[in-house]
């Protein structure tokens, strides 16, 4: 059974034709849109490489139905650089060797941008763990990836603060 | 996965009519069920969504200092509710322990009541845990 659903992709709006009830938000984006920084880890909500914003709030596209999700806006790793400039996050997993081999970046670069848009981590290295932890990196680099969330948080707190004043 | 057919009532007597259709289940945001899916444990001919009606995701505090929490409010909602947190504390830390950020956004209250819960403990009656404390204490004060 065909379905037609709009979503909002990085921005722009996207009429889509899903051929298949089963196709998840994760399969769109990477076979038929071509998308493919948002990666496919386990595909069962474990790993978190399939993290992208829908509506601004983390979640694990693997396990969502693109029918389901009609109408939603959507944030993926390609939306996150202002053109060549990029994001504070991405700066900041440079800077703090927060990869080695990069699979699990896009994930993580989404669920960073989830946690402090959510605003409950703080300052708190062990509350940024916990935040991140629906992220696994088998690299092991989770020192520099805590490291990168706290300063970037740091930052963009200092900077509202800034424009507050 | 096997095919299935989706659809998406828009109101609850509708969903709940869609719901008899031979082999349908509810479908809410999908962190549990898609799974299944997946590893075709659950094996669904029809998905009845029902994430868009109206009216289940409200958290409403009673008279009586209950709360009535809708089906659809998502985990994450219900534990970061100021009212709820404060008034439920430990509910809300509960909530907080369970899964990852990503599934506590997604996932819905009522969907977590009715998990398909497949942890061997959880079934075990001898096993100190969940339910099975309960039973084990109840057996041990005969």
């Amino acid at each position: 059974m065909h379905h037609s659903i709009s979503l909002t992709i990085n921005g722009v709006r996207r009429d889509i034709a899903i051929a298949d009830s089963r196709v998840t938000l994760l399969d769109l984006l990477r076979e038929q849109l071509h998308l493919t920084g948002t990666k496919k880890g386990c595909d069962r909500g474990q790993c978190g490489a399939c993290t992208i914003l829908v509506n601004g709030r983390r979640i694990n596209s693997c396990l969502a139905l693109a029918a389901s999700n009609d109408g939603v806006d959507i944030t993926t790793i390609e939306g996150v650089a202002r053109g060549d400039e990029l994001h504070p996050l991405q700066a900041a997993f440079i800077a703090h060797d927060g990869f080695q081999c990069g699979f699990c970046t896009p994930g993580q670069i989404m669920s960073a941008l989830g946690l402090i848009n959510e605003g409950q981590a703080g300052a708190d290295a062990e509350r940024i763990r916990e935040g991140m932890s629906g992220n696994l990196c088998r690299c092991g680099a989770y020192a520099g990836i805590t490291d990168t969330v706290l300063e970037v948080q740091k930052k963009l707190t200092e900077a509202g603060e800034r424009r507050a004043a | 996965m096997k095919t299935f057919e989706y659809v998406r009532p828009a109101s609850v007597p509708d969903a709940i009519a869609a719901a008899r259709l031979p082999g349908a289940v509810y479908l809410a945001a999908g962190t549990n069920l898609l799974d299944l899916m997946k590893g075709g444990v659950s094996r669904p001919d029809v998905l009845v969504d029902v994430t868009r009606l109206p009216g289940l995701d409200r958290i409403e505090p009673l008279a009586d200092g209950g709360v009535r929490i809708g089906a659809l409010v998502r985990n994450a909602d219900l534990a970061h509710d100021a009212a709820f947190a404060n008034a439920f504390p430990a509910v809300a830390e509960a909530l907080l322990s369970g899964a990852s950020a990503q599934l506590r956004n997604a996932a819905t209250v009522g969907g977590n009541l009715l998990q398909r819960t497949r942890c061997a403990y959880f079934y075990d009656v001898a096993s100190a845990c969940n339910r099975g404390a309960r039973l084990w204490l109840r057996r041990a004060s005969r």
